[in-house]
């Protein structure tokens, strides 16, 4: 899959793009560090999944996935969240989210949700 | 008057009877039959035999029983007299008629002190046997003496009869005209006793009705004394101790519900000390900076690192995360167990640790983080100074009162003095000062499952048992 990542926190950002690069088969395209720059990157890129952060600086990710899907893009995405529950879930799920990822991220379970999503 | 009585008339100068003239008048009156009566002055007479009669006639005195006689006097001259023989039953039949009370005896006396007497039991005649005439009054037509017959004390009543001499006594003993006053008297006495005794009873039963009312109302508030709060007065009494049981119960419904209040308020106040906490540790940033900290150790091979990491935000998030909630035996196993390997790779495999979980239980409701603290108690205190052997068994069991936990250490024991305070914590009193956790555990347990629910710690130098009991509903 080719793979974007928006997340305003570099070590986080950083570590998901070597990790996905050098473990899995994945290719990342791109990263962006909000959502602003990040909808600009998907409508470039057009990847298989987005990885998004929801809390960030300039647009939070839920808001970057609204106005992608008013402007009629399809996309599946991972949301990275530090609760197991997040008050969004039904929100989310109309917005393409597919599954998350609990900070700190666990590379098994990393690894396990990618090839998870990969069949959807 | 048919056989009871024969009549003779015996006249001067002429016969009515038979072969009789005046001659036997003249004689008759200067017989001895008619000496008494003569002698009497009196115009008549009772008297019991004439012999002269029955001799001239030629008849028995056993025929009647007395006579009766009457001058006839004719311009104050004597012409003659009339004889009245009458029977005995005669005589009797009139005295029965009298109806005197029972044990009476009534007695009709001649002049010349004959007496005829009935009584119930036997009819008597006998010349002045009892000696009446002797004992009445002679002049006084009537009067009554009390007085002795037989052996038996009687009232003596006589009366004198008509003209003559004769008198009508009667004898009532004295146990009959005193009887009714007896049976007055009894009766008074009777209705003291039943007065007296009626009184005792409703005095009895008044006492023993307000004894039960205190004893009830004392039972249920020495219970309530102890702490049992969900006890009530049952009193259908409408008197004070109606009202008082009333007022109790209304009293011990406010006190219910003050410590209903008093607990909710704890609970809250421990839910926003948690939730302060939480605030305080911003989550947003902790797990950032966790994922930071993964990333880093990640990007360097140690995998290690990351995987504690990771199993240190997943013990945060559960037990910071809605601390108060309910979650299933098995989610709290799970978590526990994260927690258990968490404390194992911190210490480097210090201790050992088994937790042994009935199938049973795994389905059981129990609030969350009441067991770690427990575990966090042992690992935190029971094996200062030692490097081996440790070893910290965790046990929960399901039976029909509840579910039992035991966690158990091998560790070097407890400050008694410090058991003995665990042991008597009273979260409504003591402020928590020291082992937090433990106390804490037994202050939420009150405050979940009630009074039934127990805490309790044993401990000596080969080790701390601590077990809890949450009962079922």
């Amino acid at each position: 899959m080719r793979i974007v990542i928006i997340e305003d926190e570099v070590q986080i950002r950083e570590g998901l793009k070597n990790a996905i690069t050098n473990l899995t088969k994945h290719e990342v395209a791109g990263t962006a560090v909000d959502g602003n720059k990040g909808k600009a990157l998907i409508k470039q890129e057009k990847p298989d999944l987005i990885i998004t952060d929801i809390r960030m600086p300039v647009m939070d990710g839920l808001t970057m996935l609204k106005d992608l899907q008013n402007e009629g893009m399809q996309f599946k995405a991972i949301l990275l969240t530090g609760y197991s529950e997040f008050e969004y879930a039904r929100e989310a799920i109309k917005l393409g989210v597919v599954d998350y990822l609990l900070k700190p991220v666990d590379i098994n379970n990393l690894v396990a949700t990618l090839n998870k999503v990969e069949k959807v | 008057m048919g056989n009871d009585c024969d009549v003779f008339s015996i006249e001067q100068g002429r016969y009515n009877i038979p072969n009789f003239g005046s001659d036997f008048y003249k004689g008759y009156l200067s017989s001895n039959d008619l000496k008494v009566f003569l002698d009497s002055g009196k115009d008549s007479g009772w008297f019991s035999t004439h012999p002269v009669l029955d001799e001239t006639f030629g008849q028995t005195t056993a025929a009647y029983s007395l006579y009766y006689i009457r001058n006839i006097v004719d311009f104050r001259t004597n012409v003659g007299a009339i004889v009245l023989d009458v029977s005995r039953s005669y005589i009797m039949q009139a005295l029965k008629d009298s109806n005197l009370p029972k044990e009476s005896l009534v007695s009709f006396i001649t002049s010349d002190g004959y007496e005829t007497t009935y009584s119930e039991d036997s009819d008597i005649t006998s010349m002045n046997e009892s000696g009446f005439l002797d004992k009445l009054e002679k002049g006084k037509d009537q009067g009554y003496y009390y007085g002795d017959y037989k052996g038996k004390n009687y009232m003596f009543l006589y009366s004198h009869v008509d003209t003559s001499d004769s008198y009508i006594c009667a004898l009532i003993p004295e146990s009959i005209m005193t009887r009714e006053v007896e049976i007055l008297r009894n009766i008074t006495i009777i209705g003291i006793l039943i007065g007296i005794i009626i009184a005792l009873s409703i005095g009895l039963s008044i006492s023993r009705g307000i004894g039960n009312a205190i004893s009830v109302t004392n039972e249920v508030l020495s219970k309530a004394a102890k702490g049992d709060l969900n006890v009530h007065i049952h009193q259908k009494r409408k008197d004070e101790f109606g009202t008082i049981s009333e007022n109790i119960n209304n009293m011990l419904d406010t006190i219910r519900k003050a410590t209903k209040q008093e607990k909710e308020s704890i609970l809250k106040i421990k839910e926003a000390e948690i939730r302060s906490l939480e605030a305080q540790i911003n989550p947003h940033f902790l797990y950032n900076t966790l994922d930071a900290i993964n990333w880093v150790a990640i990007g360097e091979g140690a995998y290690e690192a990351s995987k504690m990491i990771s199993n240190l935000a997943d013990n945060l998030r559960y037990s910071i995360k809605n601390s108060n909630e309910v979650v299933t035996v098995s989610k709290e196993v799970e978590y526990l167990r994260k927690y258990i390997q968490l404390q194992q790779k911190r210490f480097r495999y210090l201790f050992d640790c088994i937790l042994d979980v009935d199938d049973e239980a795994m389905d059981e409701p129990i609030h969350k983080m009441l067991i770690q603290p427990l575990i966090e108690n042992a690992i935190e205190h029971a094996f200062i100074g030692r490097e081996e052997n440790n070893e910290i068994v965790i046990r929960i069991k399901k039976e029909d009162m509840g579910l039992f936990i035991e966690v158990k250490d091998n560790g070097i024991g407890m400050d008694p003095e410090l058991l003995k305070q665990l042991n008597n914590f009273d979260y409504m009193k003591d402020k928590i000062k020291t082992n937090i956790g433990l106390r804490n555990v037994a202050t939420r347990l009150k405050m979940y499952y009630g009074e039934n629910s127990r805490m309790h710690i044993d401990s000596s130098e080969k080790g701390t048992r601590i077990t809890i009991f949450i009962p079922s509903h």
